[in-house]
C-alpha cells in the first residue's frame, strides 16, 4: 500500500485496493477525519507505524498506561501488548491503546 | 488584540460542552490548559489550542442530573460524594449554588467538605477549579456564565471522584521537607500503581508505617514557604525519576502550586487544613508513582553548575510544545520559581519539554 497518505476527509474510504504483502494486515484508520490506507505488519504496534509514516496522533507513555493514544477498533481485531489502563467495559466498547496494539486480522478498521 | 478574557470565554465557547473525563478515564484538560496558555502571555493562541484539543480527544458525554442532591442534608450530599455516576447531579448542585450565592461563599462552603479527597482523579478537583477561579478573579465582579458553569465544572469533577485520602487529621511532626520525602513509604512497586483505583488509598491506610510518616511533617509556621517547600520537594523527585512517565508525578508540584493560588480566596481557617491536604495528597502521588530511590532528595545545584532557559523562553517553549501537561508544570513552575529562586523550577519543566510528545497538530496539517 502507498503511505499513509489521507485519501477523503469523511465517510467511507474508497482507496484503490493494493496488493497487502503476506504477513500484513489491510488497515483502514480514520485520524480525527482524514483517511487513511496502509499495510500494517503483524509485529509492529500501530503507534509504531504511523509515527514511521509520519501520521501524527495523540500519545504519551508509550507503556500502555496513560491512555492518551486510545482509540476505537471497528472491524477486525488486535492484540494489546500490554494494557495497564482499559477495563472490561472499555474493551467491550471497542477500545484500544495504539502504542500496544498489533493486528490479529487481515482487516481492520480504526477510529482516532 | 485578544484579551485573556475573550480567549478564555472563547475556549468556554468551544469545548464547554465536553464530558468530564477523556477516554479512558483521565480528566480533561482544555479549559486548564486554556486558562494557563493565557496566563503565560499568549491569549491569541487559545482558540486554535482549544480546537484541536477538543478534535485529538476522546471525550466520554456529560451525564445529565437525574438525582437530585440536597446540599442542605448531609446525608444527600455525603452519599452521593465520591459517586461519580452522579456527576451530572453534582454539575447542578454547583450550578445552583453559583447562580444564587456569590462563588466565593460556594467556595467557603464546599472547601472543608472537599478538601480531604484532593488527591482523588489525580488532583484534578483541585486543579480544575483553580484555574477557574483565576480566571473569574480577573472578571472581577462580572464573570461570565461559562465561567461560573466552568467553576461548577471543578467543583463537581472533585465531589464526583472524591475518596477520602489516608493520613492524620492534624501535623504534630517535627521532621521538614525535603528530608521526610525520603521516608514515605511507597506501594509494592512493579510498574506503577494507580489512583483511578479506590483500593491504592485503602493500601496506604493498611500500609505499616504509611500513616505514621505522613503525620510526621512539622505544623507549617507560615504556609506559603512551606507549599515552597513541596513543589521544591517534588520537582526535585521529579527530576530524580527521568525514567519514569512523567505525567503523574508532576500533579505533586501543580497541586500544591494551585493550592497557593486558592489560598487568597479561602477564608484563613482553612489555610493550615489545607495545607496538610495538599501534603497528603502529593505522599500518596509519591507512594503511586515513585518507586524508592537514594537520591530523591538532592542539594540545591552549585551556582553556574547547571544552565537554564530565561523564564520567558520558557514559557514561549512550554506553549509552542503545546502539551497540556507541559504548560501546567512550566506555569507553576514559573511562579513558584519567582518566589524561591532555585533553579530546579526551570530546570524540571525544560526536561519535561524534553520529555513529554508534543500533541498532533490535527486535521488539515
Amino acid at each position: 500500500l502507498s503511505a499513509g497518505v489521507p485519501v477523503r476527509s469523511t465517510g467511507e474510504s474508497a482507496v484503490d485496493a493494493e496488493a497487502v504483502a503476506a504477513g500484513e494486515t489491510r488497515l483502514e484508520l480514520d485520524i480525527y477525519g482524514e483517511m487513511h490506507e496502509l499495510a500494517w505488519p503483524r509485529d509492529m504496534a500501530l503507534l509504531d507505524l504511523l509515527q514511521q509514516r509520519g501520521i501524527e496522533v495523540a500519545y504519551s507513555c508509550r507503556e500502555g498506561t496513560c491512555g492518551t493514544c486510545i482509540c476505537s477498533i471497528e472491524r477486525g481485531k488486535v492484540r494489546m501488548r500490554q494494557n495497564k489502563v482499559l477495563g472490561p467495559g472499555d474493551l467491550a466498547a471497542g477500545y484500544v491503546l495504539a502504542c500496544q496494539s498489533v493486528p490479529d486480522a487481515d482487516d481492520c478498521r480504526i477510529v482516532f | 488584540m485578544t484579551t485573556g478574557l475573550d480567549a478564555m470565554n472563547d475556549a468556554l465557547e468551544i469545548c464547554s460542552d465536553l464530558g468530564f473525563d477523556m477516554a479512558p478515564g483521565f480528566a480533561t484538560h482544555w479549559a486548564m490548559g486554556a486558562e494557563t496558555i493565557i496566563r503565560l502571555g499568549y491569549p491569541e493562541l487559545v482558540h486554535d489550542w482549544a480546537t484541536r484539543y477538543r478534535v485529538i480527544h476522546k471525550h466520554f458525554p456529560r451525564p445529565a442530573s437525574e438525582r437530585p442532591i440536597d446540599p442542605a442534608d448531609d446525608a444527600s450530599w455525603m452519599g452521593a460524594r465520591g459517586d461519580f455516576s452522579r456527576v451530572g447531579d453534582w454539575q447542578a448542585v454547583f450550578d445552583r449554588a453559583l447562580a444564587e450565592q456569590p462563588w466565593r461563599e460556594v467556595l467557603a462552603t464546599w472547601w472543608p467538605r472537599l478538601i480531604s479527597g484532593m488527591a482523588a482523579g489525580l488532583t484534578h478537583g483541585l486543579i480544575r477549579t483553580t484555574h477557574a477561579v483565576r480566571s473569574i478573579a480577573v472578571a472581577g465582579d462580572t464573570p461570565s456564565a461559562l465561567q461560573l458553569h466552568e467553576l461548577a465544572t471543578g467543583l463537581a469533577y472533585w465531589a464526583g471522584k472524591y475518596v477520602e485520602q489516608p493520613g492524620p487529621a492534624s501535623l504534630a511532626g517535627d521532621d521538614h521537607l525535603p528530608d521526610l520525602i525520603a521516608d514515605i513509604p511507597r506501594l509494592e512497586w512493579e510498574g506503577g500503581a494507580s489512583l483511578r483505583d479506590k483500593g491504592s488509598f485503602q493500601r496506604m491506610r493498611e500500609m505499616p508505617g504509611w500513616p505514621a510518616a505522613i503525620s510526621r511533617l512539622a505544623k507549617p509556621e507560615d504556609i506559603s514557604s512551606a507549599l515552597s517547600d513541596l513543589t521544591l520537594s517534588f520537582v526535585q523527585v521529579n527530576l530524580a525519576h527521568p525514567d519514569q512517565f512523567p505525567v503523574p508525578l508532576i500533579h505533586g508540584v501543580t497541586a500544591p502550586a494551585a493550592l497557593r493560588l486558592m489560598l487568597q480566596y479561602l477564608p484563613e481557617h482553612l489555610h493550615t487544613a489545607s495545607f496538610l491536604a495538599v501534603w497528603q495528597a502529593d505522599a500518596a502521588l509519591l507512594s503511586c508513582f515513585a518507586p524508592p530511590r537514594a537520591s530523591e532528595i538532592a542539594a540545591r545545584p552549585a551556582a553556574g553548575e547547571v544552565e537554564t532557559l530565561e523564564p520567558a523562553e520558557l514559557a514561549a517553549r512550554a506553549v509552542e510544545h503545546g502539551d497540556e501537561h507541559a504548560i501546567k508544570l512550566t506555569e507553576a513552575c514559573l511562579r513558584e520559581y519567582a518566589l524561591r529562586p532555585d533553579e530546579r523550577y526551570l530546570l524540571l519543566p525544560e526536561r519535561m519539554l524534553a520529555k513529554i510528545p508534543r500533541p498532533p497538530k490535527g486535521p488539515g496539517h
